[in-house]
């Protein structure tokens, strides 16, 4: 009966073990696809810690044991694959984890960071440790596992002859007898007394341990390199050295540290004007300030914008200051390539900073084929904003993507200008609607007399009686914001306009006109909207009673 | 990720049991101030016992609480190590707390603690004063490891030891030969030294003892990264933090590659010009460093060590520098484990190494001028007044040598020998304790004098490993 019980029980806690061991590869394949913070990741992640929870209720420990292809627990197999790829037995096993074993009171934030460790990218260069190294770091309290040290004693193992050889070394001629005598007639001789330590000693070091953190600081490590250009008088050695300050300005990229970059950078500045090197040498230490100008380090800098690392706007645009024009072509390049916009953002920051200083170059951008792009291009030289921008910028005005004219629209009306005009009057016949309602809305902006002549004539064409009711309201609206006698007047009279014929279409653009008088809050036109507020118009009705209640309030 | 408060608890438990004790032995048990110490140690432990027996333990330096063991936290490390020297000068080994305890029965307990601290059989007086408590036990401290286990954890350490020499002359070779080393196994190796010296580091230690002077430098280099690692882990350094500190240890010298083999290996002193190119040496690591490793965390810390280990503490050390350098804290506890080392070791030029307390004299001078004052004060108190290796002679006319420095940070004056000659001047092999006591509660064996064993051409390896 205990036997059948005992069966039962292991049974029922093999299935357990299997499904936590199921988690685990679960967590593998799912969890590297989602952020921590991401809905599906945090219910993946509960499910997958309750299995082990599950079987840590009912037992103290949960150990696994690993072989290459297979994972047994309590000699059953609760794992097996037979192939090289996805094999989690390998995965583990070929790192040299032989067992691993989940306490009682494994606790969710155990789990999330051993999960955080089965999905570091080991393949990357960035990870330097094994899966080993990562386990012994985070030191859990309630996972322990075993690992093989065979890789260590390779054939460079010699212990036997190594340790022969320190005994052979060890002096032969033992001398007790002769120490024994010297030590019964010598003086007295004490060591130095024991040394206490107090709390003072404690936070000194404290202090020292926190301010050390892991890693060196970039500030450090830049010192040193520096000490170690002053101390070389090779030319060789002192390329070398100047190639170490292109490797750490490209391991700060990588880490998105653009605020260490940019002291790097400072700091060659300041060294190459101390005038400690001959001009050769400033000329090569140089080079090194202008690495952050190519190819392949901007492409460098675009994967580090596009990852998840934490980067401040402001920190980027600093770097930015440090470009020069030849930087330009490949910042272009990138804004074709990036997928996030506040990647993008960035990039176009830092185009404004470095275009102004060769538009010609920056300009080349609007002829990208990535509609895009050339609107990014656009925004980059509305910023810019001098008179070579306003050349290249007009000239996109016939652009075929109207995403594109849209966007040249609104970054000329933020330029202003006279000769702005004149483009937006042809704008205002575009074939697209989209187009001419930004066009018509820029104009009401500028609020001149030239902008409201402009827009005054377009509402006195005849045909402008047809145009769709939206167009018309957005005409109207425009010349609503320059509010003299002379648009009043318009208005008003539009107002009372009535046809026999087309009488739904003069009524829109009466309900138009009623709409643009209660923007001006033209109190005089209160008796005629009274009158359009009877109109058998829906619209005509709705628009005028809206602007009364608005010049009533 | 923050702890969580379960995680927090046992760190808690040890620093207001720590806090509870210093309070009572300042005030009477009744004194407000201890009321109050014993209420928020109770508002600790009740959330622990409530889930079962709470059975505080210390194994090694560390606590463990019901298995677990409870991380060294700086936040509490004056809390942490005074409460490991009291459980260790009473002998106290675990208390176990088996439900929620009444205010009555940790004042008993703390009285128990306080008499045992007057007696010449601590843990006797605690057990007798503490039997009658009905929801706390005690336990005697017990060594880490019995006798038959000790032969098995010297030969894993010494199988460490030497996997070490042969991996840093891997690396020097590779160095040499512009290859780029992978650091993967390097810090694997780390790893099992850290933990081994967490386990019971005066065995790592007593391998610092073995000194080639044809291989000085590998030798050299694996005690250098021993000994930085001991000492790093008495700072409390995180297992990360201590992993790149022996990484850099191990590399501290790889410059030495660059200098001619004749001058290394000369057997007469240094001329000035043989200086200033062994003077070089830490440019050059630096420099080997950077360039075939390339830049990572661990090459950048590597280098920084290479470069900065004999700068020493006021920068009056070598090479000149230009610019104002604050020292890594990885090159100060490397520079006072490299200085120990070299100044213990025979080598080609220098045959006769100096006794390991004289060294440590010769430190102390130069506190806080080539050396750390601070940290190097860790460092005597982990070595020991009397290092291992120390030959001494007792006031019993013993001679001996010290295989194990005291455990007891109170008494660290006071290590394990193993006595060679009797009082009787017969050759003899034996250990002793130097704080065993006799009936009368005085200490049974007092250490009168030390002699440098290298005069005596005695085999320090053959007695220690």
């Amino acid at each position: 009966m205990d036997k059948t019980l005992n069966s039962e029980a292991h049974s029922g806690n093999a299935e357990l073990a299997r499904d936590a061991v199921q988690g685990i590869l679960k967590a593998k394949k799912i969890l590297k696809m989602y952020p921590p913070n991401n809905p599906i990741y945090i219910k993946t992640a509960d499910e997958i810690y309750n299995k082990f929870k599950n079987f840590l209720e009912l037992n103290n420990e949960l150990s696994l044991k690993i072989s290459q292809n297979e994972i047994l627990f309590n000699d059953e197999e609760v794992y097996y694959n037979p192939e090289k790829e996805d094999n989690m037995a390998l995965f583990f096993f070929k790192d040299g984890i032989r067992e691993i074993t989940f306490l009682r009171d494994f606790s969710q934030n155990e789990f999330k960071d051993f999960i955080g460790i089965l999905n570091a990218d080991f393949e990357s260069t960035a990870v330097e440790d094994d899966l080993v190294t990562l386990l012994w770091e985070r030191d859990f309290e309630h996972i322990k596992y075993i690992a093989t040290e065979e890789f260590l004693s390779d054939e460079d193992y010699q212990e036997s002859r190594v340790y022969v050889k320190a005994e052979d070394k060890a002096y032969p001629d033992d001398n007790f007898a002769k120490a024994y005598s010297d030590g019964l007639k010598e003086p007295i001789r004490r060591a130095s007394a024991p040394v206490f330590l107090r709390e003072d000693d404690f936070k000194y070091i404290t202090k020292e341990i926190e301010e050390k953190g892991i890693y060196p600081q970039i500030e450090k490590i830049i010192t040193l390199v520096f000490e170690l250009i002053y101390q070389t008088k090779d030319d060789v050695i002192f390329s070398e050295v100047v190639g170490f300050i292109e490797n750490i300005i490209n391991y700060c990229i990588k880490n998105g540290n653009f605020q260490k970059v940019c002291f790097i950078l400072d700091s060659i500045k300041s060294f190459a004007e101390d005038g400690s090197l001959e001009m050769r040498n400033i000329e090569i230490l140089k080079g090194a300030y202008n690495i952050i100008n190519n190819k392949l380090f901007i492409q460098e800098v675009g994967k580090t914008l596009e990852s998840d690392l934490i980067i401040e706007e402001n920190e980027f645009t600093a770097f930015a200051k440090h470009l020069d024009k030849t930087s330009i072509p490949h910042l272009i390049q990138m804004l074709g390539e990036l997928q996030r916009i506040r990647s993008r953002r960035f990039v176009i920051n830092a185009l404004t900073v470095v275009g102004k200083f060769d538009v010609k170059t920056l300009a080349e951008g609007l002829h990208s084929d990535k509609w895009y792009v050339v609107r990014n291009i656009i925004v980059v030289l509305g910023k810019i904003a001098d008179s070579w921008s306003l050349e290249y910028l007009t000239k996109t005005l016939t652009h075929p993507d109207p995403r594109v004219r849209k966007e040249v629209i609104k970054t000329l009306a933020g330029i202003g200008g006279a000769n702005v005009l004149r483009h937006f009057k042809n704008a205002l016949n575009d074939d697209i609607l989209s187009v001419r309602i930004t066009a018509v809305r820029e104009m009401g902006n500028i609020k001149t007399e030239a902008a409201k002549n402009i827009l005054l004539t377009e509402l006195a064409k005849k045909d402008f009686l047809l145009k769709d009711f939206t167009e018309k309201k957005e005409f109207y609206e425009a010349v609503a914001h320059r509010d003299d006698p002379q648009v009043r007047d318009f208005l008003r009279t539009a107002l009372k306009k009535r046809k026999f014929w087309k009488k739904i279409k003069n009524d829109e653009t009466r309900a138009c006109a009623a709409y643009a008088l209660g923007i001006i809050g033209d109190k005089e036109s209160v008796p005629y909207l009274e009158k359009a507020k009877h109109s058998k118009n829906k619209l005509l009705n709705a628009f005028a009673s809206a602007a009364l209640r608005r010049l009533t309030n | 990720m923050p702890l969580t408060d379960k995680e927090k608890e046992p760190k808690d438990l040890i620093n207001q049991l720590s806090v509870m004790i210093k309070t009572a032995q300042l005030y009477h048990t009744d004194n407000i101030a201890v009321i109050n110490a014993i209420k928020k140690f109770s508002d600790i432990l009740s959330p622990i016992v409530s889930e079962g027996e709470a059975a505080l333990e210390l194994v090694g330096e560390f606590f463990h609480l019901n298995g677990s063991r409870i991380r060294y936290s700086m936040e509490y490390v004056f809390n942490y190590d005074f409460l490991v020297r009291e459980f260790r000068k009473n002998e106290l080994g675990s208390i176990t707390f088996t439900n929620v305890l009444h205010e009555d029965e940790i004042k008993n307990l703390l009285a128990a603690l306080i008499s045992a601290d007057h007696s010449d059989i601590p843990f006797e007086t605690l057990q007798e004063a503490a039997k009658n408590i009905k929801n706390i036990s005690i336990g005697k401290l017990r060594k880490i490891a019995q006798e038959s286990d000790e032969f098995n954890r010297k030969k894993i350490i010494k199988r460490t030891y030497f996997n070490t020499v042969s991996l840093v002359k891997n690396i020097s070779n590779k160095i040499s030969m512009g290859e780029k080393t992978n650091l993967k196994k390097a810090k694997r190796l780390m790893e099992i030294i850290a933990d081994q010296i967490v386990e019971d580091e005066s065995l790592l230690i007593s391998m610092t003892t073995l000194k080639d002077y044809d291989e000085y430098t590998y030798y050299h280099s694996v005690n250098v990264c021993i000994l930085s690692l001991s000492l790093g882990h008495r700072l409390g350094l995180s297992r990360k933090v201590l992993s790149e500190l022996g990484l850099s240890a191990l590399l501290h010298d790889i410059g030495k590659i660059e200098v001619p083999k004749e001058i290394l290996n000369k057997p007469s002193e240094f001329s000035e010009e043989e200086w200033r190119i062994v003077r070089k040496h830490p440019t050059w690591g630096a420099w080997a460093i950077l360039k075939i490793q390339g830049i990572n965390p661990s090459s950048m810390n590597a280098a920084v060590s290479a470069f900065e280990h004999h700068l020493y503490y006021d920068l009056s050390g070598y090479p000149k520098i230009k610019s104002k350098i604050i020292l890594d804290l990885f090159s100060k506890i490397i520079t006072i484990a490299d200085q120990y080392d070299a100044m213990t070791s025979s080598r080609v030029y220098s045959r006769m190494p100096q006794p390991p307390d004289k060294a440590l004299s010769i430190m102390v001078e130069r506190s806080g001028t080539q050396l750390d004052p601070y940290f190097l004060k860790i460092f005597i108190n982990m070595i020991g007044v009397y290092p291992i290796g120390t030959l001494v002679m007792l006031d019993t006319n013993e001679l001996g040598l010290v295989f194990e420095s005291s455990t007891n940070p109170d008494f660290i004056d006071r290590p394990r020998v193993i006595v060679l000659v009797d009082s009787t001047g017969k050759n003899v092999k034996y250990t002793v304790d130097m704080m065993e006591k006799d009936d009368k509660g005085n200490f049974k064996r007092n250490i009168v004098k030390t002699l440098d064993p290298n005069q005596y051409k005695i085999n320090l390896a053959e007695y220690l490993l």
